[in-house]
């Protein structure tokens, strides 16, 4: 019964897989495929977010300011050594990790909501240091060149095709580092911390060390995400990628999802795309007071109606249907002898 | 072996403790008891480490521990069993057990502790693969022991082990406290149920909103009248 069940699966998830990674040879057009970029971006976002935000239960509200680091941090050294964008999104994610570590050294000590505000006010922060900062452009950005295009520069103006392969790669490394997390004792580490962190602390465990080991793996992923926005957009401002709606959008992907579940925060950047993509339709342009209301509407209807968000839903129908198959074998059973 | 002198510890600037002084011996079974709110809790986690003390000092064998975080504590030797269990509910009771040996390196003495504790609750052996919040209380408050006993500790912090669970288990418990101070760990324990309490301990700690107000052995306890009055129903 139990088997039966993993094999089903199994055979969804490999489904999956295949379906993904045929995709950009079923959409129609170009604007499909970019949807569907857009949709791996902020799922990898979310599921980076959620190594610190899920696992470790550290909601930060901040995520942005990595996201920008990451697309700063690679372009400008690109600019300046003209040095390739596979390191510069390496050094991205290193300068995100001391960042991380800088802000989280202070901020672990406080608690609940108090550290989701620490961090809305250290990423604006952020953002209006780099809006004046003119030599990372100030408020008008930079642009990237496209001196070299193809896989070594990583920038592709013929079809976009590469960079939907290059964001899935992004996302099923940032899966994988989860997945490896959840399974090892940092997994049970984390669930102790978030669960009971009094009792955590009394069997001796020293939270800050754990906490500053998920928002290091959580920043050095997202930062990864935000260099694959400067190559594919070849322009960034502190608008696009260190805003606090973008903080929000990063969080609510896993929130909606479903917090500490591992696909949750794909499931999420599912469903959000489609409803900003419906109500963009329904009201018209890009009307940026729209997305904020949808977003908080959102917040509001999964911490009333799911806390568990679409992960937990689909666990307690999962239960239900197995609870139910059971009871009718059972029947069944009974009825034939 | 522990000395607690003069401590203040308060919640928020409002004062939870006023100036408590205790101490307990090597070998010893000490009950703070007295009714709810009075700053038990608070005595026993500030020992612990989890709330910062305004003043006075903890020594711990000739060591001031006051100012160390609750991890180096419990290297130190002093463990808590938390107020209410304290599980961790989404493992099994094999990881919380192994958890509660969180400070420990050496692993062939970690597996002698397991041992004693699968010796001393047997039950935990038999649903080590169960996960710790889908246990009854009685087998809770064993595996919450259970894994304070893991950090291999020298004092023990009990606070309100009987909360919660089925009468008769509370007569096994506390039996596992005694025979738990039998192989020389020292216990500090913090109790409601003070006439049982008093009936194992070696001495006795009244407290009051935030101040001991008495002191004296189980017995010498169990006979003042202002513990008769104030708590035995005269």
């Amino acid at each position: 019964m139990r088997d039966e069940h993993a094999w089903a699966k199994r055979i969804v998830l490999v489904a999956l897989l295949v379906l993904v990674l045929a995709l950009p040879y079923l959409v129609g057009n170009a604007s499909q495929l970019n949807y569907a970029i857009l949709v791996l971006m902020i799922a990898q976002a979310g599921v980076a977010w959620n190594i610190l935000g899920g696992y470790a239960g550290q909601v930060s509200l901040g995520h942005a300011a990595f996201y920008g680091i990451g697309a700063y941090t690679s372009t400008q050294l690109l600019l300046v050594f003209g040095l390739s964008p596979w390191l510069g999104m390496l050094a991205g994610g290193g300068v995100a990790v001391l960042f991380a570590l800088a802000i989280g050294w202070p901020c672990f000590r406080l608690k609940g909501h108090y550290f989701a505000m620490a961090t809305i006010a250290i990423a604006e922060i952020l953002q209006i240091v780099v809006t004046n900062w003119d030599w990372l452009g100030g408020a008008v950005g930079l642009s990237l060149p496209v001196a070299e295009t193809g896989w070594r520069g990583l920038v592709f103006n013929k079809s976009k095709v590469p960079y939907y392969y290059l964001i899935l790669g992004l996302l099923l490394l940032t899966l994988g580092v989860s997945w490896l997390i959840e399974r090892s004792f940092l997994g049970y580490y984390f669930r102790a911390i978030k669960d009971e962190p009094d009792a955590a602390r009394s069997v001796g465990i020293d939270l800050t060390r754990y906490k500053l080991v998920a928002i290091t793996a959580s920043s050095f992923l997202t930062a990864l995400g935000g260099t694959f926005y400067a190559q594919k957009e070849l322009f960034i401002d502190p608008g696009s990628t260190m805003a606090t709606s973008l903080s929000i959008k990063i969080a609510l992907v896993a929130i909606l999802g479903g917090v500490g579940s591992l696909g949750g925060p794909v499931a999420g950047a599912v469903i959000l795309t489609a409803i900003e993509e419906t109500t963009r339709a329904m009201f018209g342009g890009t009307g940026r007071g729209t997305d904020l209301i949808i977003y908080a509407l959102l917040i509001i209807l999964v911490a009333v109606f799911y806390p568990s968000g679409v992960a937990g839903w689909w666990r307690d129908l999962e239960h239900r249907l197995l609870l139910f198959k059971r009871r009718d074998r059972a029947s069944g059973k009974r009825k034939t002898s | 072996m522990l000395q607690v002198e003069h401590i203040r510890v308060s919640y928020q600037r409002v004062p939870a403790l006023h100036d408590i002084s205790l101490r307990v011996a090597r070998g010893e079974i000490v009950a703070i008891v007295g009714g709810n709110g009075n700053g038990k809790s608070t005595t026993l986690r500030a020992i612990a480490g989890l709330n910062r003390l305004d003043a006075g000092r903890i020594v711990l064998a000739d060591r001031d521990v006051g100012t160390l975080a609750p991890h180096d504590r419990v290297r130190l030797g002093i463990s808590m069993v938390p107020e209410g269990r304290r599980l961790f509910p989404r493992l099994t009771v094999a990881r919380n057990l192994e958890l509660g040996a969180y400070t420990r390196r050496d692993s062939a003495e970690v597996a002698t502790t397991l041992r004693q504790v699968f010796t001393l609750f047997p039950v935990l052996e038999e649903r080590r693969r169960q996960l710790a919040g889908t246990m009854s209380g009685g087998e809770q408050q064993m595996l919450a022991i259970g894994r304070g006993l893991m950090a291999h500790p020298q004092l023990l912090l009990l606070d309100e082990p009987s909360w919660g669970i089925a009468p008769k288990l509370v007569t096994k418990i506390l039996d596992t406290i005694v025979a738990i101070n039998a192989t020389g760990v020292s216990i500090l324990l913090v109790e409601q149920n003070l006439r049982r309490a008093l009936a194992i301990a070696d001495r006795a700690y009244v407290m009051q909103t935030g101040r001991m107000v008495l002191e004296g052995s189980g017995q010498e306890l169990l006979e003042s009248e202002l513990v008769k009055q104030a708590y035995l129903g005269g």
